[in-house]
């Protein structure tokens, strides 16, 4: 396990304090306010990001050995400790306080919210949906998702397509988890509001509030994306991205397409999400940029403010296709 | 990029190396029993001299210096054989057709050896709860509970272990 030092000089004591600290906090995040104190912390310096940099290549390195078929072998070799007499006094603590644990611990399976229903938009639809507990979903343009909550887990699997999903507590005891599976791997939701969006070769998260955990399917190694960042995945790698979550990610659960400097080839890749009939760009065009907000349920509309700011014009060709070129 | 004072320290490192290789080699080849290893870190031991230019102006006693250094590697590889074997002796319960594929146990029994290191010196509450954070993935709550202590005391025992860690990573060098 190699650590980058792109300081030439190594961290001090005092920054790597906070971000054990931080690790520690991260592991079972509690709320939003701790999740935008991290954001804080990690934008402070740069130190902070380096020293987190180790934190996270740390903890994967032993995450990834959960799926060992040796973790055992593993485990043991760790565990042990020169002092097998105080070795033995603590292994049976722990049987006995597993033994109790288990008697607190059994869930109650009397729950009510159980729900297990599939939801769908069509091309250009928008969708929002209260769930059972209450959180909130909402479906973007042509995106398919399945819902399960069961007395152990709430699932929301992404089947195509993007959500952003603001989640409330658990009303059951003992609470269960809310988790987003995606092709790539699941997320676990460890605060209120994010969007996935699923493509074939990786998932994007987008994190607005809270925090969210990133595991890819083959891999044991979790992520955790804080509030106000991005993360990706596919079914072997997750990384937390240095980007901004990006408020025009949630802005069309409002009914708009946000953009800011926005290269027009961009918008019209977005905007075609919504359109049967995509619109193709031309070269020529690619180097003008936008800056608005567009109402989707009025797709003429937007394509007239469009050509009221920039010089192009839109036009179809065929009864399939329409294509967007420089005005003359 | 070789500058007047990096020229002086190769230098300096090198009439080291020409006078204190030869006892250094018959002392680790008697500790270690074995020629090759006893060059390794002879090898080892002159990169570590090279990677600390500002000793060795003021160098008084190279002959402690250079015998702390190799007696810290010397540790260090007997360490390793150490766990190596635990390691092996507790795989022999895995069976055989389940195993990682030797690239892959390469790597394991890497990350094994620093983790170990690491953990070492932690006590056993603080080692247990961060193993069975990250290598079991239990929650605070399961763990607190195994070990009779609150949550609270867990995050610290976490935060710990983390610290003692990120603390030899960044003096290794």
């Amino acid at each position: 396990m190699t650590v980058n030092h792109p300081l030439d000089k190594p961290i001090n004591d005092d920054v790597l304090q906070e971000a054990a600290n931080w690790f520690a906090v991260v592991q079972d995040i509690e709320s939003s306010q701790e999740s935008q104190a991290f954001k804080s912390w990690l934008e402070a310096d740069e130190s902070h990001y380096h020293a987190w940099q180790q934190v996270t290549q740390l903890s994967a390195s032993i995450q990834k050995l959960q799926q060992s078929p040796e973790k055992p072998a593993i485990g043991a070799v760790l565990k042990s400790q020169n002092k097998p007499i105080i070795g033995s006094l603590l292994s049976l603590l722990v049987c006995v306080s597993s033994v109790m644990a288990w008697y607190i611990w059994s869930p109650s399976k009397s729950s009510a919210l159980f729900t297990n229903k599939q939801y769908q938009t069509a091309v250009g639809e928008t969708r929002s949906i209260v769930l059972a507990d209450g959180s909130a979903l909402w479906l973007n343009t042509n995106s398919k998702v399945s819902v399960r909550y069961n007395a152990d887990l709430r699932q929301i699997e992404i089947l195509s397509g993007e959500v952003l999903v603001e989640t409330a507590a658990d009303s059951q005891y003992p609470a269960r988890s809310l988790v987003v599976d995606s092709q790539h791997g699941r997320l676990t939701a460890l605060g209120t509001r994010f969007t996935v969006q699923q493509s074939d070769s990786h998932t994007i998260v987008n994190v607005f509030d809270g925090a969210i955990s990133l595991k890819p399917k083959q891999s044991e190694a979790a992520v955790v994306v804080p509030s106000g960042y991005q993360g990706r995945f596919d079914h072997q790698d997750a990384e937390m991205t240095y980007q901004s979550a990006d408020p025009a990610r949630q802005a069309w659960a409002n009914g708009i397409l946000l953009a800011n400097e926005k290269p027009l080839c961009d918008f019209v890749n977005e905007l075609n999400r919504y359109r049967n009939q995509p619109i193709i760009c031309a070269d020529d065009v690619d180097h003008f940029k936008l800056t608005g907000a567009y109402p989707l349920s009025d797709m003429r509309q937007i394509l007239s403010a469009v050509e009221a700011s920039i010089p192009v014009h839109f036009w179809q060709v065929n009864h399939s296709r329409w294509r967007v070129d420089k005005r003359r | 990029m070789l500058t007047p004072s990096t020229l002086n320290d190769t230098r300096l490192v090198s009439d080291l190396y020409i006078e204190h290789r030869p006892w250094l080699f018959r002392w680790l080849t008697a500790k270690l029993g074995c020629d090759e290893q006893a060059c390794d870190v002879i090898q080892n031991t002159f990169v570590r001299v090279l990677s600390k230019p500002e000793q060795l102006s003021s160098l008084h006693e190279p002959r402690a210096y250079l015998t702390t250094i190799a007696k810290g590697l010397v540790m260090d590889y007997w360490r390793r054989q150490k766990l190596e074997k635990a390691y092996l002796d507790a795989l022999s319960q895995v069976p055989e057709a389940t195993q990682s594929s030797e690239e892959h146990r390469a790597e394991i029994l890497e990350t094994l050896y620093q983790i170990h290191y690491m953990l070492e010196k932690l006590s056993e509450p603080v080692r247990l709860a961060f193993l069975w954070s990250q290598l079991e993935g239990l929650k605070y709550q399961e763990i607190a509970t195994r070990l009779g202590v609150t949550e609270r005391t867990v995050k610290n025992y976490m935060a710990k272990a983390m610290f003692e860690c990120l603390k030899l990573l960044n003096q290794a060098t």
